[in-house]
């Protein structure tokens, strides 16, 4: 090791507190982002593996219509077309009431059809222990994984009350299934039955929901188009899971974005370190250039240091990454179960992508954030480098051309923001721009706010108070950095929270329009904003003729699987006076009604816009007799589905689809009834089994009003990391300097100064910092928020959402950057004051 | 003929599974286990004789747990090429009542089917086998009119042209690369198996089975092999056959013997092999004269011995050569596989496969075609 090399470790060891900042800075922006990639990629794979557990090796899907497929007609292929390589299907969700609501993938399936598709029923290499008699011929057997039957607490002959589809329904567990090391996660939550019993415990008479098929050549894929009657498909394999994928893509990418976010303020936090190591040693580095040292290593020296702060650092994030993601993993499922489709992570995966995108942010970004500071130590005169003063004064010169650069940042950020593009790529690398032209406008802001305050301060607490605010100035090179730091945090927490704001006020607003109903009544779902299981029409018939009842409201939800997409179709019957629950984006309402009752679409705004669709249009729709064209007769405002919905009239949608049962009923309660009452009456109703959800107005409002919560319970996690992640910045800079000051402040106190003023000066100080960065967050956290609703939300997600400027939020933000300033300067202060005159000002 | 072990596979396959062990089907096999099994016993038995209904017994007979319907032929194309084929469909009862069930899939009988084709001239063998529930129609018997299949492999009347009680049949099946589509017409009576169609299997009350032949249907029709497509003719054999025993825990396989000669006699005989190899006391057979008129052939009436061996790619040894003695009717025969490897590599591997006869009858040179399968070795 050479003396450089030691000069430099001695460095980092003499500064433990900083030296463990900086690693902690790093690590932590890296964790964010890994575990959110970790999380993202996590829910991905499960919910990609249990398709492929399900799909096997078919390659393709015949798909029917909305009723599913006849029985006979998959005879008819096997028999009559003599088709080998096709398996009956039926797919349903078990949920297990008492056990933590777990859910089980129910796969129904023809053990003798099986034999090409999936292995685990094949015998080849995995094995089925248990009775297959019972498999066969008892109603309602299933098979299942032994690390499931164990999860479970049974043993193979035990039963199990399962919910599927609204009904509660016992199952008898006759057997386990075995996989191979490598796919048994595949397995997990997966029940498969006997395709009769399948059929029974979904009630599907003579219906199946699919075939697969094994087809490796395109002619044959035609020979097999060729024999499907009209409204059926020929579906790829994986075209499910890239729907989820789609599904899910505005979500991640927003998800990212917010990680990014920490990141950026990590990359702050670590400029700024560097920029204290190297202003620091000026006076070290001048001294060695003096005495010979070239400028290039001294230059890398920095880089050095940098890149082992940034090896340490990635590698304390990645460890962290793996607690915070099993954390974020939990809201992340939850998100997708209440929005998306059912999924069940109970694994962490990890993907080379992953590690390489962290560790190339965690070393590369931390090395990048370090040639600034390493080139201003190499290229400084050895002379001049052993005044301090230089830099400051070099950088108060700088301010007015730094003003002017910031605002042509925010110039440049904003002109892309405009850019007409859907793309959520191009709106965050919009918002880059603004953020680095706030950055360079901060020593700009800490001037005017320091010219107004120091007069205050001096008034209000004599000298120490003077000094306190002017010292910022003096170190404007450092502390312009902790409060540009400090301020991006709190204005992602006030972007992000004004959106949020913004966003429920709307949802609420729109719920309580839409929602215009006393009781509403659907079967249990496992996906909370949607109705995948239906009521029989016999129900809607058994409500409708209650005495109670003035009105009546339903739809059937329908998902439509078409060009690799899902479109979600809800057939209403409404009655006339729940007409006003829809509020258009444009056009007379009257004729809306008048077209849409006539066969015209409604679309929800999020579809319009991600499909291109207007008033006017026309979609094609995969109905049960094929392809039919429709015209868009509307489009409205609407939050229940980012993927968005296309609404058609109950009556027209009964000439199109075959599709039977309701997926939810509203009811209006006649004048002098009561609601609750009706409320019991329903819930009361003979239903053969089916279970109902019947719940008030308040009590849907309410709990829509919860999820929508819990959907944006994971942005809130990541603003709280991204605010701890800029304390530590503030924590480290603050400390840096404030431990930088010691000489100053030696001379003080040797002058007469006591421990408690050193104290003071050091917390006037840094309330003062945070009250700046306050100041500095309140424009920029509106302009975020302002982007996120009128710009990335609209791009994402399609919907218009009304921006509310929110007093409270503000008042929040103020107190938390002062908050923050004020913690990060306590230990400072305290060690400052504590260290006796002498030992400041001996020097190093 | 039997085919207990396929049948009792099945039902191993599908009633009794080894537990705790992570066994793949091909190690279950163990034969003497197999054969061991016991399932439910309310199945009907074949306890007496019975009077046979035809056609209704051409039927199945779900209350007995296996049956099965099996046909070996032996052709000739126009341009004189031989061809032997298999077509098996057997049926297994998982119980002696269906449960009533809200779907159409519900069964407690499943089918299995296995064809096999030989291509004489070429030294080739085809063989393929399907398994399916009788649900949803994928598989079943019916009468009325008369109809077995599983899947798209069949055999069904094709008119209401009854010979000796039984229709003209249409006999498909296919595989990947081979195919068949034949006419068989019942040529001679029907013949009743052991005593008046109850043939006895062991020396338990009930281990016995329902057993009826017709020695020879005149077979018409095509072969389709690699795209190439033969017209033949030639004389099948059909086996009927329907039980609820087991076999005797001593016992481990059999051969058995298929044999139509050019004048216009049928022979067949099984040999049950006991543990040790030796012949069962069980075993027994069939004549058929000119006239149609049949006699049972003992054990003891019998001497088989095997002239030739021939080794399986996996090295199990396979007789390949017989020597059949008559003495009593003055028959002596030799009989040599029309191709060596006439092996079914499938759920359970037996050899079956289509065979040249040369001998004597009284004294006159015979020739002839027929069918042997080995099993249990």
């Amino acid at each position: 090791m050479n003396s450089l090399t030691k000069s430099s470790f001695r460095y980092l060891f003499k500064h433990p507190w900083q030296f463990g900042l900086s690693i902690l800075g790093i690590a932590m922006g890296v964790a964010i982002v890994v575990s959110i990639d970790i999380a993202n990629y996590s829910s991905g794979k499960a919910f990609n593996l249990s398709m492929n557990a399900v799909a096997g090796k078919a390659t393709h899907q015949i798909v029917g219509t909305s009723e599913g497929i006849s029985d006979s007609f998959y005879t008819h292929l096997r028999i009559d077309k003599g088709l080998r390589n096709i398996a009956p299907v039926i797919e349903a969700y078990a949920s297990i009431p008492d056990s933590n609501k777990r859910v089980f993938k129910l796969l129904g399936v023809d053990f003798f059809a099986e034999r090409p598709f999936r292995d685990y029923l094949s015998n080849t290499g995995a094995s089925i222990d248990g009775e297959l008699k019972d498999f066969l011929t008892r109603p309602n057997s299933i098979l299942l994984s032994k690390e499931s039957l164990d999860k479970l607490d049974k043993t193979i002959g035990d039963s199990l009350n399962v919910l599927i589809n609204g009904k509660e329904k016992r199952i008898y567990i006759v057997g386990t299934i075995t996989e191979e090391e490598q796919n048994k996660s595949a397995l997990e939550n997966l029940f498969i039955t006997d395709i009769a019993s399948a059929q029974e415990l979904t009630e599907k008479k003579k219906k199946i929901d699919y075939i697969d098929v094994i087809v490796n050549d395109t002619s044959k894929e035609k020979n097999i188009l060729a024999l499907l009657p009209e409204g059926f498909q020929l579906q790829k394999s994986g075209s499910r899971s890239q729907t989820a994928e789609q599904m899910l893509e505005a979500f991640n990418i927003n998800l990212t974005s917010l990680s990014l976010l920490a990141l950026i303020v990590g990359l702050f936090l670590i400029y700024n370190t560097m920029t204290f190591s190297v202003v620091q040693r000026k006076v070290l580095i001048g001294t060695l250039r003096s005495i010979g040292v070239t400028s290039g290593e001294i230059s890398k020296i920095i880089i050095r240091e940098a890149f082992i702060i940034g090896v340490i650092g990635t590698i304390v994030g990645f460890a962290s990454a793996y607690f915070i993601s099993k954390f974020l993993i939990v809201f992340i499922s939850q998100t997708i179960n209440d929005l998306y489709y059912v999924v069940s992570v109970r694994e962490i995966y990890i993907s080379p992508m992953i590690i390489i995108k962290g560790t190339a942010l965690g070393i590369i970004a931390t090395v990048l954030s370090a040639i600034k500071p390493s080139k201003e130590a190499s290229s400084v005169h050895p002379r001049s480098a052993m005044i301090r003063s230089e830099q400051e004064s070099s950088l108060l010169k700088k301010v007015p051309l730094m003003s002017i650069a910031g605002i042509v940042f925010v110039f440049v950020g904003s002109a892309i923001l405009f850019i007409p593009s859907k793309n959520i790529w191009l709106s965050y690398f919009g918002i880059l721009p603004i953020i680095i032209g706030f950055a360079l406008s901060t020593p700009i802001i800490i001037i005017l706010v320091e010219k107004i305050f120091s007069p205050i301060y001096k008034k209000l607490f004599g000298i120490t108070g003077k000094i306190a605010s002017r010292s910022i100035i003096q170190n404007i090179s450092r502390t312009y950095i902790a409060i540009a730091a400090l301020a991006l945090a709190v204005a992602a927490t006030v972007g992000v929270g004004t959106m949020i704001s913004s966003f429920r006020n709307t949802v609420i607003d729109w719920l309580e329009a839409r929602l215009n109903a006393d009781v509403f009544i659907s079967a249990p779902s496992l996906i909370s904003r949607r109705n995948n299981a239906v009521l029989s029409e016999e129900i809607l018939y058994k409500i409708k003729s209650l005495k109670e009842v003035t009105d009546i409201n339903f739809y059937r939800e329908l998902d439509l699987q078409q060009d690799g997409q899902s479109y979600l179709l809800i057939a209403s019957g409404l009655s006339k006076r729940s007409y006003s629950g829809f509020k258009f984006k444009e056009g007379s309402p009257d004729e809306a009604w008048k077209k849409f009752e006539n066969g015209g679409l409604f679309l929800s705004e999020p579809f319009a816009y991600k499909h291109d669709l207007d008033v006017g249009s026309t979609l094609g729709l995969k109905t049960d007799y094929g392809m039919r064209d429709f015209k868009v007769a509307g489009v409205y405002y609407d939050y229940a589905s980012d993927q968005g919905l296309v609404t058609i009239d109950y009556d027209q949608f009964k000439k199109y689809w075959n599709a039977k049962g309701i997926s939810g009923i509203s009811v209006f309660v006649k004048d002098g009834y009561s609601i609750a009452s009706v409320k019991d009456k329903i819930q009361a109703l003979q239903t053969n089994g089916q279970e109902l959800v019947v719940r008030t107005y308040k009590f849907l409002r309410d709990s829509s009003i919860e999820i929508f919560d819990r959907t944006f319970l994971i942005a809130k996690v990541l603003q709280i990391l991204a605010v701890i992640v800029a304390f530590v910045g503030i924590l480290s800079s603050l400390m840096s300097l404030q431990l930088e000051r010691k000489r100053e402040l030696g001379i003080l106190r040797a002058n007469g100064l006591l421990p408690g003023q050193v104290f003071k000066i050091v917390n006037l100080q840094t309330l003062l910092m945070g009250f700046t960065a306050g100041i500095l967050a309140l424009p920029l956290g509106n302009i975020l928020a302002w982007i996120l609703v009128y710009i990335i939300n609209k791009r994402s997600f399609g919907w218009t959402m009304q921006f509310e400027f929110l007093p409270s939020i503000m008042i929040e933000a103020m107190a938390l950057s002062i908050v923050a300033a004020i913690l990060a300067g306590i230990y400072p202060g305290y060690k400052m004051s504590k260290t006796s005159p002498a030992n400041a000002l001996r020097e190093e | 003929m039997i085919k207990y072990l396929l049948i009792l596979f099945m039902i191993f396959i599908f009633i009794s599974c080894e537990s705790n062990e992570k066994v793949n089907s091909r190690d279950r096999l163990d034969l003497s286990k197999a054969m061991g099994e016991t399932s439910e016993n309310d199945f009907s038995k074949a306890i007496e004789p019975k009077k046979f209904v035809f056609p209704d017994d051409h039927s199945s007979h779900p209350d007995f747990r296996t049956e099965w319907w099996y046909f070996t032929g032996n052709l000739t194309s126009t341009d004189n090429k031989k061809f032997g084929y298999q077509f098996t469909i057997f049926r297994t009862a998982q119980s002696k009542n269906k449960n009533d069930r809200n779907s159409d899939w519900n069964s407690n009988q499943i089918y299995m089917a296995h064809f096999a084709l030989t291509d004489i001239n070429n030294n080739k063998f085809y063989f393929d086998e399907r398994f399916s529930r009788e649900g949803n129609q994928l598989a079943g018997a019916r009468i009325n009119p008369f109809r077995v299949w599983l899947e798209d492999w069949q055999i069904k009347q094709v008119d209401n042209n009854f010979n000796f009680g039984l229709p003209t049949l249409n006999v498909a099946a296919k595989t990947e690369n081979s195919k068949i589509n034949l006419t068989l017409e019942a040529i001679k009576p029907l013949v009743l198996q052991g005593d008046k169609g109850l043939s006895q299997k062991g020396s338990q009350l009930g281990n016995a089975s329902y057993y009826y032949s017709y020695t020879k249907l005149k077979t018409s029709g095509k072969i389709i092999l690699d795209g190439k497509e033969f017209k033949v003719t030639g004389f099948s054999w059909m086996d009927r056959e329907w039980s609820t025993s087991s076999l005797s825990k001593d016992q481990k396989g059999w051969d058995w013997l298929s044999l139509q000669l050019d004048n216009n006699t049928e022979i067949m005989y099984y040999q049950m092999r006991k543990n040790d190899g030796s012949p069962d006391i069980f075993s027994k057979g069939v004549i058929v004269n000119q006239n149609g008129l049949s006699e049972t052939i003992k054990k003891e009436d019998v001497l088989l011995n095997i002239t030739d061996n021939w080794k399986a790619p996996d090295g199990t040894t396979y007789p390949s050569g017989w020597n059949l003695q008559i003495p009593l009717k003055n028959i002596d025969l030799k009989i040599t596989p029309a191709i060596k490897d006439q092996l079914l590599d499938v759920s359970i591997k037996y050899w079956e496969g289509s065979v040249k006869i040369e001998g004597t009858n009284n004294g006159k040179p015979v020739n002839g075609r027929g069918y042997v399968e080995l099993t249990g070795y």
